[in-house]
């Protein structure tokens, strides 16, 4: 089996592909996208952490049970917001939500 | 390895989660009486509202009588209630109250729909409470996104205004970002030390590490943790340079909301931030190098180096701001790196002076922020959303009963002597003036505090002096009954902190004394 | 090295006799849910009424007809608004199989909190249905 290091690299790559993506990316479905990257990192971290090193405990893997139902809220009010603002200005790029800059 | 429960002993810990499960249960009821009831039956969900948040209020002042000064840790030692939960809890349940009375009439003006408004604060205000009354960083991570949810959504709650749904997404992206590295933070620390336990974690620090240079050496990933969580606290109490997000949230929230996320949101991080120091954080080993002087790549570096930074930008840029709402939102960042000052000197000193300090100067910072913003709530131009200097003109022909109490706010929040803020900075900074080595901070923390007098006096010079131009008729505003209740009551609460603050910033300090009782 | 021979044989297959039993719950499970699908299909193809029209050829797709390249266009909000659905009242799985699996072992106490859960859910469902999400027309 893959070692403990093998799983933590690949879960901070992704984790540093979902924030490059939500700082560099303008459409915001792909900005949520990117944040489930990131919390999808962090489930792997878990899991991986629990496996190798605390195997007697399940804490991890229940945790990341959990983070997988908050990530799914968050995108259900986020989709929703998202639907809100394109019912309203037609776009869902985030340069054009621009009416508060001075 | 999970024991067969009895039935007896799960009641007995429901008992402790009373105040939540009111909550809880509120607002699933204003869900579903909202979705049942004729609309003409609708102008009763706020006193309904406040109803169970005054039930709730009054379970945490039974609890606090009965509870251990210890706290009890229930639910497999996922929740921790103790008196200082209890005291923040409080606080947000009045920041809530006092948010339905003035919402109730401020909604009513624009025509939204209200049964949701209420359910989705109770939601929020469940996830606040949440927050401060745990001891796990899992519980608290929950707890974080169960509040933050509905303030998103709370942000976007006039749809209809284009500011405002663009404020709501703008905090979901990176509210979201915060939470997920917040997250992340967390799942190291639990590869380090497989429990997510804060007093297991010190205990594991404090037996296998000496210092942070070792630390480093040894388990890079708990250095690299402690920053992560450090950086999703900054974000959500809205530090420089994490505070981007925050002047166009509050300029684009409905200003009932704002007043709200304001200060709940900021109390909420730092009453937990505050745990998290307390409990992990200040830990010798994490905090000092071998030689007993504190440590140049320890967190408390970063944190003194982000006050400086926050303390003067946040000042310079809110003198530039024509819009009160956002000019509010950079006083809140700076309120937040005194309340940031705190911390340190809590975690520098071991004076007791510094202990009531924080929860003092949230106190003070919770009538006179909310309170501004319900005043403002009511001068705001139907369907612009926003308040301007020049909104403000001619204010004191307007209504004398805001204008005044806005006074109060406003000296409350410059730091001028007789109410509550003064005494507030003042306690604050003295105990960290005490211990010498933040000194520097104190220094500068008052110079930007007299620029700051600045940007707030001018409010209350368009208030008073500025007269409205000649073509908009003077029209008296009249307040409605709950607003006004709510906004004398805020004026009367940040006199009273002024006058007699003593005997309750002893009660502050004996509640976070409690923490060190083991 | 012939009885080490035998004894490993008999082991092994001790082993797979185990296997077997433990897995012969779910290899039925299959074979029964085979049996209803394809014996459902084979029942509607030989005993249901025929009536083939030109709209019944068309390739099936669902919702709308997919009949332009243009992958661009935009579709009706009532899709995402189903989707948003779906997601929240899917996802309540996640914490029904971790309970169900342990449920011996936490007792009754887990009952009434998995009840609580679910009330809290259908509280937002009769909420949505109350608010019409749930009509496509």
């Amino acid at each position: 089996m893959a070692p403990l290091s093998l799983y933590i690299m690949l879960s901070t790559i992704l984790f540093f592909i979902g924030l490059t993506g939500v700082l560099v990316r303008r459409n915001i479905i792909i900005m949520m996208v990117s944040i489930e990257i990131m919390l999808n990192a962090s489930n792997l971290a878990l899991v991986a952490f629990n496996r190798f090193r605390f195997y007697d405990s399940n804490d991890g893997m229940i945790f990341s049970f959990l983070i997988i139902a908050i990530a799914a809220a968050e995108v259900a009010v986020g989709l929703a917001i998202v639907i809100a603002i394109y019912r309203k200005k037609k776009t869902v790029m985030i340069q054009d939500l621009n009416v508060m800059k001075h | 390895m999970i024991d067969n429960i009895s039935t007896i002993h799960f009641l007995k810990e429901m008992l402790y989660l009373i105040p939540l499960l009111i909550l809880v249960f509120s607002s699933m009821i204003i869900l579903l009486v909202d979705v049942f009831a004729e609309s003409s039956n609708k102008r009763y969900l706020a006193p309904l509202t406040s109803l169970f948040l005054i039930f709730s209020a009054i379970s945490i002042f039974w609890l606090y009588k009965y509870i251990p000064k210890s706290g009890v840790k229930i639910l497999y030692n996922m929740v921790y209630v103790d008196h200082f939960s209890l005291v923040i809890s409080a606080m947000l349940i009045i920041a809530a109250i006092i948010t339905v009375w003035i919402s109730s009439d401020y909604l009513e003006r624009y025509g939204i729909a209200i049964g949701e408004f209420y359910s989705l604060l109770l939601i929020s205000l469940t996830g606040m409470i949440l927050m401060v009354s745990t001891t796990n960083l899992f519980t608290m991570f929950v707890a974080l996104e169960l509040f933050s949810i509905p303030i998103y959504v709370l942000a976007g709650f006039f749809r209809v205004y284009g500011k405002s749904i663009e404020s709501s997404i703008k905090y979901f992206i990176s509210g979201s970002v915060a939470s997920a590295i917040m997250l992340y933070g967390i799942a190291l620390f639990y590869g380090v030390f497989g429990t997510v336990e804060f007093s297991e974690i010190e205990r594991h620090i404090f037996n296998h590490y000496d210092s942070v240079a070792q630390i480093a050496k040894t388990e890079p990933l708990l250095i690299l943790g402690t920053l992560l969580i450090m950086a999703g606290f900054l974000f959500k109490t809205a530090m420089i340079p994490f505070h981007m997000w925050t002047p166009d949230i509050y300029e684009g929230a409905p200003t009932t909301v704002t007043g709200f996320m304001g200060f709940a949101v900021k109390a909420t991080s730092f009453a937990a931030f505050f745990r998290v120091v307390v409990s992990i954080f200040n830990t010798p080993s994490l905090v000092y190098s071998e030689n007993g002087t504190i440590s140049p790549s320890s967190w408390i570096n970063v944190i003194y180096v982000l006050i400086i930074i926050t303390l003067i930008v946040s000042n310079l840029i809110a003198m530039s701001q024509r819009n009160v709402k956002r000019m509010l939102a950079y006083s809140s960042i700076s309120h937040a790196a005194y309340l940031m000052i705190a911390i340190l000197t809590f975690s520098l000193s071991k004076t007791k002076d510094s202990y009531g300090s924080l929860l003092f100067y949230l106190l003070t910072y919770l009538f006179a922020s909310i309170g501004a913003f319900a005043v403002l709530s009511i001068f705001e131009k139907n369907g612009s959303n926003s308040v301007t200097l020049e909104n403000l003109n001619g204010a004191s022909k307007r209504s004398p009963f805001l204008v005044a109490s806005m006074l109060i706010f406003i000296f409350s929040m410059a730091g001028v002597p007789p109410f509550g803020g003064f005494f507030g900075k003042f306690y604050l900074l003295k105990s960290a003036f005490v211990d010498g080595s933040l000194s520097t901070l104190v220094l500068i923390a008052v110079i930007t505090s007299v620029i700051g007098a600045f940007y707030y006096l001018r409010v209350l010079v368009f208030m008073f002096m500025k007269d409205v131009e000649s073509d908009e008729n003077i029209e008296t505003l009249n307040v409605p009954f709950l607003g006004k209740l709510a906004i004398a009551l805020s004026a009367i609460a940040v006199v009273y902190l002024g006058v007699f603050p003593n005997s309750l910033i002893q009660f502050m300090g004996e509640t976070i004394s409690n923490f060190f009782i083991k | 090295m012939f009885k080490i021979f035998l004894m490993s044989t008999t082991e092994s297959l001790s082993k797979s006799l185990d296997l077997t039993t433990t897995y012969l719950p779910i290899v039925m499970m299959i074979v029964v849910a085979l049996i209803v699908a394809f014996g459902m299909l084979a029942l509607s193809i030989f005993a249901g009424p025929k009536y083939p029209s030109k709209a019944k050829e068309y390739p099936f797709e669902c919702g709308w007809l997919l009949d332009s390249k243009d992958t661009k266009r935009k579709h009706s909000i009532k899709f995402y608004m189903v989707a948003i659905m779906f997601l929240i009242f899917d996802l309540e799985i996640v914490f029904m199989y971790p309970w169900a699996i342990t449920f011996r072992q936490i007792g009754l106490v887990s009952l009434v909190e998995m009840f609580i859960f679910l009330s809290i859910l259908v509280v937002g469902y009769i909420y949505v249905w109350k608010k019409g999400i749930l009509e496509w027309d």
